[in-house]
């Protein structure tokens, strides 16, 4: 249902949460570059084939990640059998671990394997053995306590989906917990891993699906802690035998560790943010006009102006959630001056906002280092320009040769500072 | 609160910022998060005043963050299930204070936040703005928007903190309240590292806001707010604020039972008062000192000073002091049971302040002449004494009064053995004093819906009002109150048959009686531990108990004379019988 009125909009454009459901299906605009399709195939190609693949999915921070996931996961529901499993929910992600990691992954895996829609359905059940070890495992190993009582053997699968159920709900909550099951469960991992393995073949011999992981969240930790965990960790992620999808920090896409890691994987994807300028500085009308289409998407054409809608598609350097706030604070920044439609003047308060941002943020040497990179477009593996990619202030962009450049909404603060100092590159 | 004083205080710019987000948060009917910047509470308090006008129906919570309750989802889940799902408008302030904890958790939670339709606004210093762009990165991409309402010039902040430290206190609700202490809080923290603000202006805040705390029950904070001022005041030489702080402890340590501690504190005070030649705060002191004095059962003191009292009241021309004077003594002869004398002080009091147009007082003569008339037990006259008293404090906008006098209703149709119209009073007086946050009348009133289940002979659910009273005011450090609750008690285990439980209680309520100098309590509790002692046979020790309690009653001209003496009777009756 589009925005019939500006009042909607605020509601329409919500920059919290991916689109999924019907809102996936009204609003989802595909853009050019977008990896899904090759992923697709690398997946129906590979891993149907009972083949292990597991990829890494980077993208800036609010370029769509978690909507393009489920999308793809609308598309490959049929064919496989998927754990999407998301690290921000169901882990601390401040101090989160490759022990975490795995055992989230497993425990999600394991739970949803056993709820009762999935159990209801399958031609052939697993049997109980298969429940009754892993929930010993779980009950010794993981909560660190003896099965106070035993289930009847078609009760297994139930104990264990409640046993992760509680594990779930302790987990994130209690850092005693945490440093407990820690200790506890990383000189098990492998037999986790063993126990996942297992769990995923029944799962691939009883409900005719292969199992796929989607990790998200992976790509939101600080940078230390996502080098340790891509890096030093490496063969613990990659180790079990079903299929992942891992999401990936962009800072790290471009560090000099990057060619190690990705040699654990089979192949890595960027979702490329929408270009609104080529690496001439000439207007890219492709992505401008498919950022103006999500914006039709969503609302009625009369509700903005030609003008407001241009600059805001700017204004947003091709990043899905900054495009989807800067409507929202305009129609806003409309409604508090009692206006019907979004004007350009509304528009150039949301991009104030935005620029407000980059004030705060950027230090004082980010000038000089943006503006040179403003200059030649150049990425590089240098930390400052990890640093900015990750904060946005640097925006990358795939055109054949991948290339950045500066925020459209911190460019004029950057501007403004060369034209007080002379450049230094 | 003043409307015109509100749009005084974010003209301009910051209109425009506020009717922003009163758009965002009405229409985003999903939820949004926005962050709402300023750098003095004084325009955050104006703006959220507003904001909440502007917003009705949608309702509007506010949470305050601390370091022990940094998690904004934790105040989420821990709604009611409508209010989960209900739409809703949360402000969450101090965000600075709880720090990176919260950071943290907005971080991670916000999944499991964006689940919740509520309109969650964080109110946010520029260095908060700041800490939550670098510190909750994530959170902060996904926010709908920053509304500033920031003062740019220091002169016009200057002035906006100055015009809202200098409001009078306002008490309507508890909600009302809460706002106070967070506005006057936060100017004070705003003052701490400034060397242009006047000290007057701090001994003011810390002044305003002790009595705020009072007012909740926040006796510790309320003392420790005084003390700041006390020490700010003698540092300055500021001698009257010094008087007032050391008057205002000696409320509190009054109010705790601890007469001493608050005889001291207001000689202290009634000095300095002396000093300065300031008769009207001298005439204050005397009166607060009559009415420990009366506390403690010493009739003859209280009404010593009172008289005192009224004396420099009259020399001054303060009709005001005079009538409270007045209305003080008829207290003490109404407490000695002496009604025509305690009638004529209160209509004296009653005229006066008929003259001075002062309604809340008239209110509160017409309630204790109800009580004479009650006394009596004319119970048709005291109903319409505290009906016309109840009127006026609804026209009032009085709440605690019409609280008092429902309260006092209930009493009455409890002596007439019509325990559903008291209880119905009690429940409705209760409501209020509950939305007043005022804790002491909560405790009293449920002591007395303890009483009513006790007659009835409920003693299960007498036993646990008097505990739940007794509870708030053991958390008050009510001690006199707790006494009274601890003797009640007593009473139900004796009816119980429980005796050598109700003498436990007995002697628990007696002991605090003692420590607390209370001897018209301890009075009391010595007739009833006669009682007990008599039931059990002990007539010698009964005899003796009551002979005290009898001396004690004399001594005071207690109304409770006459039935001590009766039950003198009867025991020296059984002891003669049995000898």
């Amino acid at each position: 249902m589009k925005a019939q009125t500006l009042a909607d909009v605020v509601r329409v454009f919500d920059p919290r949460s991916p689109l999924e459901g019907d809102r996936l299906t009204d609003y989802y605009v595909d853009r050019p570059g977008n990896p899904l399709a090759r992923i697709k195939t690398y997946l129906q190609g590979l891993a149907l084939a009972d083949q292990s693949v597991k990829l890494l999915f980077t993208g800036h921070v609010g370029s769509g990640k978690s909507t393009a996931l489920n999308k793809l996961a609308e598309e490959l529901k049929r064919q496989f059998f998927i754990v999407a499993f998301d690290a921000n929910r169901s882990l601390n992600i401040a101090d989160l671990s490759y022990v975490d990691l795995l055992l989230g992954i497993a425990a999600t895996l394991f739970r949803r394997a056993t709820e009762a829609d999935v159990v209801a359905k399958a031609p052939g059940q697993i049997v109980a053995d298969v429940w009754e070890d892993i929930a010993r495992f779980f009950s010794t190993v993981v909560m660190g306590a003896t099965l106070a009582e035993l289930p009847a053997p078609s009760e297994w699968s139930v104990k264990v989906n409640a046993q992760v159920f509680e594990f779930q709900g302790k987990f994130a909550s209690q850092a005693s917990t945490r440093d407990e099951i820690r200790k506890r469960v990383e000189p098990r991992l492998m037999e986790l891993l063993d126990k996942m393995d297992f769990v995923a073949d029944q799962v691939r011999i009883n409900y005719k699906r292969p199992v796929l992981f989607f990790v998200e969240g992976t790509d939101k930790p600080d940078l230390k802690c996502a080098r340790e965990l891509f890096l030093e960790h490496t063969n613990s992620l990659t180790m079990y035998r079903a299929s992942a999808i891992y999401t990936f920090p962009v800072g790290l896409r471009y560090s000099a560790e990057f060619n190690l890691i990705k040699e654990s994987f089979n192949e890595h994807f960027m979702l490329p943010n929408v270009k609104v300028t080529n690496v001439d500085e000439s207007d890219n009308a492709e992505g401008l006009q498919l950022l103006s289409d999500v914006i039709a998407r969503r609302m009625e054409d009369n509700l903005i102006s030609v003008d407001a809608r241009d600059r805001l598609a700017r204004a947003s350097g091709g990043l899905m959630r900054t495009l989807i706030r800067l409507v929202q604070r305009a129609a806003v920044h409309a409604l508090g001056e009692g206006g019907q439609i979004i004007a350009p003047r509304n528009a150039e308060a949301a991009i104030s906002e935005e620029q407000a941002d980059f004030v705060a943020a950027l230090e004082t040497k980010d000038y000089a280092i943006l503006q040179a990179r403003h200059n030649d477009k150049r990425l590089s593996s240098d930390e400052d320009i990890q640093r900015l990619l990750q904060s946005r202030a640097l925006l990358e962009y795939a055109n054949g040769q991948p290339w950045c450049d500066v925020h459209p909404a911190a460019l004029p603060l950057v501007e403004k500072w060369t034209k007080s100092k002379p450049a230094t590159p | 609160m003043d409307e015109i004083k509100t749009r005084d205080a974010i003209a301009g710019r910051q209109g425009t910022e506020l009717a922003e987000l009163a758009a965002l948060l009405k229409h985003a009917e999903r939820g949004a998060w926005a962050f709402a910047v300023y750098n003095t509470v004084a325009v955050r308090e104006a703006t959220t005043a507003t904001l909440r006008q502007l917003l009705a129906p949608l309702p509007v919570h506010d949470w305050t963050l601390s370091p022990s309750a940094p998690n904004p989802l934790a105040y989420l889940d821990s709604l009611s299930p409508a209010g989960q799902t209900g739409r809703a408008v949360v402000f969450f302030f101090e965000a600075e204070r709880a720090g990176q904890a919260l950071w943290g958790f907005l971080e991670l939670q916000r999944e499991a936040l964006a689940r919740y339709p509520h309109g969650l606004v964080f109110w946010v210093t520029p260095a908060g703005r700041r800490d939550a762009l670098r510190r909750a990165p994530n959170f902060w991409s996904q926010r709908s928007g920053v509304f500033d309402f920031t003062v740019e010039s220091p002169q016009m902040l200057a002035q906006i903190q100055e015009r809202w430290a200098g409001q009078p206190v306002w008490i309507e609700s508890a909600a009302d309240v809460r706002r106070q202490i967070r506005l006057y809080e936060g100017l004070l923290n705003e003052y701490r590292d400034r060397t242009d603000v006047p000290t007057t202006a701090r001994l003011d805040l810390h002044e305003k806001l002790g009595r705020l705390y009072e007012f909740t029950g926040r006796r510790e904070e309320a003392v420790a707010e005084w003390q700041a001022e006390l020490k700010l005041a003698q540092e300055s030489g500021d001698r009257r604020a010094e008087a007032i702080s050391l008057h205002n402890m000696g409320i509190v340590a009054q109010e705790r039972g601890d007469y001493d501690a608050a005889l001291g504190l207001y000689r202290r005070s009634l000095e300095i008062m002396e000093a300065l030649g300031d008769r009207a705060g001298v005439s204050a002191s005397l009166h607060q000192m009559g009415m420990v004095a009366q506390a403690r059962g010493d009739y003859d003191a209280a009404l010593d000073y009172y008289r005192r009292s009224l004396e420099i009241d009259e020399s001054l021309g303060d009709p005001a002091g005079v009538s409270t004077s007045l209305h003080q003594m008829g207290n003490m002869a109404y407490l000695r049971g002496e009604y025509d004398a305690a009638l004529d002080l209160y209509r004296r009091s009653l005229k006066i302040k008929e003259e001075l147009g002062d309604r809340a007082g008239v209110s509160a003569s017409l309630h204790q002449m109800g009580r004479v008339a009650q006394e009596r037990g004319d119970h048709d006259a005291a109903l319409d004494l505290y009906r016309r008293s109840l009127e006026i404090a609804e026209s009032l906008g009085d709440r605690a009064g019409v609280s008092k006098s429902l309260w006092a209703m209930g009493i009455v149709a409890q002596e007439r053995n019509d325990y559903d119209t008291a209880l119905d009073y009690y429940q409705r007086s209760m409501e209020i004093a509950e939305v007043l946050g005022d804790q002491v009348g909560v405790s009293g009133i449920l002591h007395q819906m303890g009483n009513v289940a006790y007659l009835r002979g409920e003693y299960d659910a007498a036993l646990d009002y008097y505990r739940r009273s007794l509870e708030i005011k053991e958390s008050l450090g009510d001690r006199a109150g707790a006494a009274s609750s601890t003797d009640q008690m007593a009473l139900v285990f004796r009816q119980r048959g429980d005796l050598d439980k109700a003498l436990e209680w007995h002697q628990r309520a007696f002991k605090i009686r003692q420590e607390i100098g209370d001897r018209g309590g301890a009075a009391i509790s010595m007739a009833n531990l006669s009682l007990l002692h008599e039931q059990l046979g002990q007539l010698d020790r009964a005899l003796a108990l009551i002979g005290q309690a009898e001396a004690e009653f004399a001594r005071m001209g207690a109304a409770q004379l006459a039935q001590a003496r009766r039950d003198r009777a009867r025991i020296e009756a059984k002891v003669q019988g049995n000898g």
